[in-house]
Order: C-alpha cells, then structure tokens, then sequence
C-alpha cells in the first residue's frame, strides 16, 4: 500500500507500538525521531519536491520500489487535478475543431459560397453566445471567446477567396485586429491577448513588406526596429496596468513574451550591421543604437523599478551574443580570412574571446542572482 | 511541498543523509541559477564549441589530410568527445565550462557517427552512437549530454530503421515508449531519465523524419498494430497504478472512465498522437510539469503533421479528429459534472 499523507507520529507510533518488531526497528524508529526532532530545530521549513525526490533516488537514499509513492505523496494533487481537467477540456476542443477544419478543408471546393459563409459565421455566432452564457471571466468562456477570434480571421480570408476583393494580406489582418479587439478586451485573458497580438505583429510586418518595403520608404532592418518598438510600447503598457492592480495581467510571461520580442527585433538588425552585407564602418550605426538602448533600459529599469531577473538574463543573453559577433567581425577585418594560418589565428582568438564573453556573462548573472533572486518578478 | 522530516520517516530516509545530498546538489553557486540562464550560457557556450571545432577542422586541413571527412574525422571527434567527458568528470566544474564540455562531446559524438558512416555504412555509425550514449550514462551525471547523445544514438537508430525498410519499425520505435516509461516509474540509481525522455520520443522521431524525408517510410512495413497495443498497456497500466491511490469511489469511477477513453483514442488516433498522450498521463502521474509541457507541445505538432499524412484522406482524418475530441470532452464531462452541479447550487 502507498502511504497517504500521514504525520511522522503516525508513522513513529506504528512502528514503535507493533507486538512484533525487533530491536532494531526500534532503534531506527528512535534514531528517525531524533532526526526529526533536530531536522525542525535545524532547518524549518526545508520541503520535498519532484526534483528533490530525483536528487534522493539518485543518491540511492530511495529505493526504485518506493520511487513512486514518494512521487505520488510529494505531488500537488488539487493542481494536478485542475491540470488535468484543463488538459482534457483543451485536449478535446482541439480535437474537435482541428476535425471541423479539417473536415471544411475536405469539402472546402464542393461548398456553395452561402454554406461556407454560413459554417463560420454559425462558429463565431455560438462560440461568442456560448461564451457569453458560460461567463466570460470564466476558462470555458475564455476559450470560446479565442475561437470566435480565430474564426473570424477564417471569415475574412473566406470574404477575400469569394469575392476576389484584391486586397493585400496586410488589410485582412488589419481588419481582423480591430474587428477582435472588443472581444480582447471583454474577455481579460491573458491568452486571447497573445492571440491579438500575433495578429497585431502580422498585420504590422505584412504591411510593412507589402506596402512600405516596395516603395522604398523602409527597409526590412528599420521594419524589425518598429515591430521593437511596438513591443516596447505594449511592454510598458502591461506595466503600467499591472502596476495600477489587474491580476489577470499579472502573470509572469505577459511580460517575458514582449520583453524577448523587442530584444529580438532589435538585437536582428543590430546583428545585420555587424556581420551582415554591410562593411563593418558604413551602414546604419542606428541599428546597433537601438539595440544599445533597449539593453541599457531594461538593465534600468528591471534592476531597479521593476526587478526582474529574468528580464535581465534574455538582455544579458543577447548582449552577450552581440558582443561574440562583433568580436568574430573585427577579428576578420583585422587579420583576414584568405589562407589556412590566418584562419587558424582569426578561429582560435574567436574561440578565447567567446570563452571571455561567455566567462563573464555567468559572473555577471551569477552576481545579479545573488543580489536579486531569481524569483522576483511580477 | 511535503516536509522534508515527514518524507524521510515515511520512506526510512536517513533524515541528517538526505539533507547533506540535498544540500550538496545546490550548493554550487552555479547549478542554483535558474533553468534559462542554464540555457542562455549554454548557447553562448555552444556557440564557443562551433568556433573550436571549425579550429580542429582548420588543423586537420592545415596538416594536410585531404580525406579529412572519413575515418580521421572520427578519430578528431574521438579527441573532442574525450576532452568533453574529461572537463565533465573534473567534478565542480564552473557552468561556462560544463555547457563547453557538453559541446565539445556532443560535438565529437557526431563527429565519430560522421566518420564511421562516410567511412563505412549507416547500421555501424548508428551502433557507435549507442555505445556512446551508454558511455555517456556511464560516466558522467551529466544530464544535457546525457539528453543530446541518446537523442542522436536514437536519430540514428530510426534513420538506419527507415533507411533499411526494416519492417514494423514503428512497432519497434514503439518499444522505445515502453522502455522510457519503465525507467521514469522505477528509475534506477543512476540518473537516466534523460535517456528516458528520448526513448518516449522515438515515436514522434521516426514521424518527424518521415516528414523530412517523404517516401521513406512504405505502409506496408511501417507496422503499427504493436505500437497501439503498447500505448493501450502503457496507458492502462498507469490507470492501475493510479487506483491503488485513489480512494474514494467517484475518483475510481473517474479513472475507470479515463481508462475506456484512452484506449478508445489509441485505438484511433496515430502513433504519434497516442505517444503525446502517453507522456502527458506520465506528466500527470509522476507530477512533472516538464513532461506535461512537453506533451502538450506534441500535441500540438501531430495534430499539425496528421493534416500532411498521405496514408488517409481528409475526410477521414476530420473523422478520427472529430471521434477523439468528442470522446475527450465526454470525459472532461465525465470528470467536471460534480463540479458544476456545486456551481449550479
């Protein structure tokens, strides 16, 4: 039988009171209620995880046997149950509508017009009534309200394939991030605003290579510096609202996803100037300015207003690999890349000066780390 | 979080023992940083590696060896795998040098499978790579190297059992999940639930790479029957496991649903699908979210490669989709109907 969450007095009493145990039993109960005694006047609070269970079984202080049941006594059930549920539910509507998809997907070139039309907007009918029946703020009305976006988008490029209407790509998704966004907004899920998002990012670069790139008032780097700069401005907007107290907002990637985002379009192009087409001292010293500038805010403003360590690693983490990049770019304007021997040389400085870069990265966060916990956050 | 003291009376743990290995597995300044900046350094570390080895390149092609891309590329990758199991066995090794060591190995390891390939023929190359991982297992605690030298001993193994037309190979990828899920419930001493997780993922390796590669896997010997019937055991064995735990009559009632219903959807969906499924219910019974997020994201990816499955027409497919999630949401049903009727009242 596994144990269930009995105290260490049940567990002493059993085997301190059995008729038939030896001596020896005995002296291990003994010595396991001196552990105990002296393990709370020693380190209070010290619990027992997955991770912990897996350091004890490695150590060979479990016995696979038992593995199990320790796992199984140190699990959080009520959070796994509710996973469970979620996965079930999420599991099952993505089956069904992948089905549904497919299924239109089958017949899609047989439908009339009138029934395609039909079919999503049925979709987005019952998905919003449903979601607003089962309560918006509610998980189930939550994702049906996430359906009813994502049909939508299904809605206008189904309007764009019948009429031939001519529009460019970027327009739908335009359409689409303004037609969604009052559902966005009714439904306060953190989700569905990942979705918006998306949709946002894409509405944004299709415009950007569909309209402005052609005629050459922008060019692909400055592109990626604007879609930096929307993240920015969506960054501090959550923490603006966050700071002015919305919970469902407060959790620890919606910033995470935008922080990385604008250090990756702003990291792109600051890399393109280094090791791209352009000669290491023509081009756009902007780019690299930027990217420049988004480190130095977020070490501002994540070390101090706002802690946040892990914000501060992915900057680290970039900078990093900027600083690697620039290295291998100077290194081959210095001493060239044409025979074996200034290979050889150009490889091995490579190699020291990524070790230095890297070497100095973990102290920095390692030094950061003890000073500002890798859980503060929020 | 279960008291530390209570654990160890529970499960005749040594109290003052199990506190020194804890302590010792966190005390290193380094192992404590948190997971991402495990990977962050790691890339950077990993980026350190790629320039090292194009050094070896540059030295194998500096000393003349026109042939480099045959047996003396096995013999260099040799040299690597070694210096990275030497740094790894070093003991506290800083985390810049460990991810270094994990490179240089996980480097050398393809090397070697390279050379013994171009050299010779896949079957051999592939054996190699297992003997390595075993290598790997054995002498070192290192669980990303661990990780990355099964994952290639298992690419190879399932490049070599397509590239062959070995018959029923995925009946035999499907041994793989059996023998992950034996090692991640009873574990043994040594840590190897890396080797584990790989072995969970043979199934949607062998998938992934006959999306790589179309054609390369004919029906008639790719199997399949084996493959459902060992999804359909695993998942009922865990059902049993679990109902030696539960209780209470409406959780047994609830797990003797979820056992009809998994095996009703191993029974339709495809192998890949099923082995999803298989690691999320691991996820479940061990608690592990790291297993539980990576069965979801598999998931995702089958239900994303079962629209470009050749072997079954849409129509088909939109049914066997539509069966599932209909079976699944009646068990969320199934499973929730307590819980809304409280809500109603």
């Amino acid at each position: 039988m596994p144990p269930t969450l009995n105290s260490e007095h049940a567990a002493l009493s059993t085997s301190a009171s059995a008729p038939n145990q030896s001596e020896s039993a005995a002296n291990v109960a003994n010595s396991k209620r001196h552990a105990y005694h002296w393990a709370m006047d020693a380190s209070h609070g010290s619990g027992v995880e997955l991770p912990e269970t897996n350091i004890l079984r490695d150590a060979g202080l479990l016995t696979a046997k038992r593995y199990l049941d320790a796992t199984w006594q140190v699990r959080k059930s009520d959070d796994w149950s509710t996973w469970a549920r979620h996965a079930l539910l999420a599991l099952g509507a993505g089956h069904l509508l992948a089905g549904i998809i497919f299924f239109f997907a089958y017949n899609w070139d047989d439908l009339p017009v009138l029934a395609k039309f039909a079919l999503v907007e049925a979709g987005i009918i019952i998905s919003a009534l449903s979601a607003f029946f089962l309560g918006m703020d509610r998980p189930a009305g939550q994702a049906l309200l996430i359906g009813a976006s994502v049909l939508t988008g299904v809605l206008l490029a189904v309007i764009g394939q019948v009429y031939q209407t001519g529009a460019d790509a970027y327009e739908l998704f335009a359409t689409w991030v303004l037609l969604i966004l009052p559902w966005t907004l009714a439904s306060r899920s953190a989700a569905h605003w990942l979705v918006w998002l998306i949709v946002t990012y894409l509405a944004i670069g299709l415009y950007g290579l569909q309209v402005l790139i052609p005629a050459d008032r922008l060019d692909g780097t400055e592109l990626l510096l604007i879609l930096g700069a929307v993240s920015a401005a969506l960054l501090a907007v959550r923490e603006l609202v966050c700071r002015s107290g919305v919970p469902w907002l407060a959790a620890r990637w919606t910033r995470l996803v935008p922080a990385f985002a604008t250090l990756l379009f702003t990291f792109l192009p600051a890399i393109e100037y280094v090791i791209g087409e352009h000669l290491f001292f023509e081009g756009e010293p902007h780019d690299m300015i930027a990217f420049f500038a988004v480190l130095a805010a977020a070490a501002s403003v994540y070390t101090t207003l706002q802690k946040d360590y892990a914000v501060i690693a992915l900057a680290t983490g970039f900078g990093a690999l900027f600083l690697m990049a620039a290295g291998g770019r100077l290194l081959v304007e210095a001493i060239g890349f044409e025979d074996i021997p200034q290979v050889l040389a150009m490889l091995g400085l490579l190699a020291a000066w990524c070790t230095l870069v890297t070497g100095a990265a973990v102290r920095l966060l390692s030094t950061l780390h003890a000073r500002m916990g890798a859980g503060t956050g929020g | 979080m279960v008291d530390l003291a209570r654990f160890c009376a529970d499960f005749d743990i040594d109290l003052r023992e199990a506190q020194q290995v804890l302590n010792s597995s966190t005390g290193v300044a380094d192992s404590a940083l948190p997971w991402y900046v495990q990977v962050i350094v790691g890339l950077s570390a990993w980026v350190t590696a790629i320039v090292t080895v194009l050094f070896g390149g540059t030295i194998l092609e500096f000393m003349g060896i026109a042939d480099f891309e045959k047996l003396p590329l096995a013999i260099l990758g040799a040299g690597f795998l070694a210096a990275g199991l030497g740094l790894l066995r070093r003991g506290q090794t800083g985390l810049f040098l460990t991810q270094l060591a994990i490179a240089l190995a996980a480097a050398g390891n393809a090397m070697i499978a390279a050379g013994i390939w171009f050299q010779w023929e896949l079957w051999p190359a592939a054996a190699a790579s297992v003997v390595i991982a075993g290598l790997v297992v054995r002498t070192t605690s290192n669980r990303q190297l661990q990780f990355l030298s099964s994952l290639f001993a298992a690419g190879l193994v399932v490049v070599w059992l397509l590239d062959d037309n070995i018959a029923h190979c995925l009946d035999i990828a499907a041994m793989g999940t059996l023998a992950g899920a034996l090692i991640l419930l009873y574990p043994p001493q040594k840590d190897m639930r890396p080797t584990a997780v790989v072995l969970l993922l043979m199934v949607p390796l062998l998938s992934a790479i006959v999306d790589i590669v179309p054609g390369s896997l004919e029906q008639a010997s790719r199997g399949g029957t084996i493959a459902k019937i060992t999804s359909i055991a695993i998942f009922l064995w865990l059902v049993v496991l679990l109902w030696r735990r539960m209780t209470t009559r409406d959780t047994r009632l609830q797990l003797a649903g979820f056992a009809v219903a998994a095996t009703a959807v191993s029974m339709i969906l495809p192998a890949g699908g099923s082995a999803a499924l298989v690691i999320m219910m691991l996820a479940f019974v061990l608690g592990s979210r790291p297993l539980a997020l990576l069965g979801i994201l598999l998931q995702i990816w089958s239900l994303w490669r079962f629209y470009y499955d050749l072997h079954m027409t849409l129509l088909d497919k939109s049914l066997v989709l539509v069966a599932v999630g209909t079976v699944l949401l009646g068990l969320w049903w199934f499973v929730t109907r307590d819980r809304f009727a409280k809500v109603q009242e």
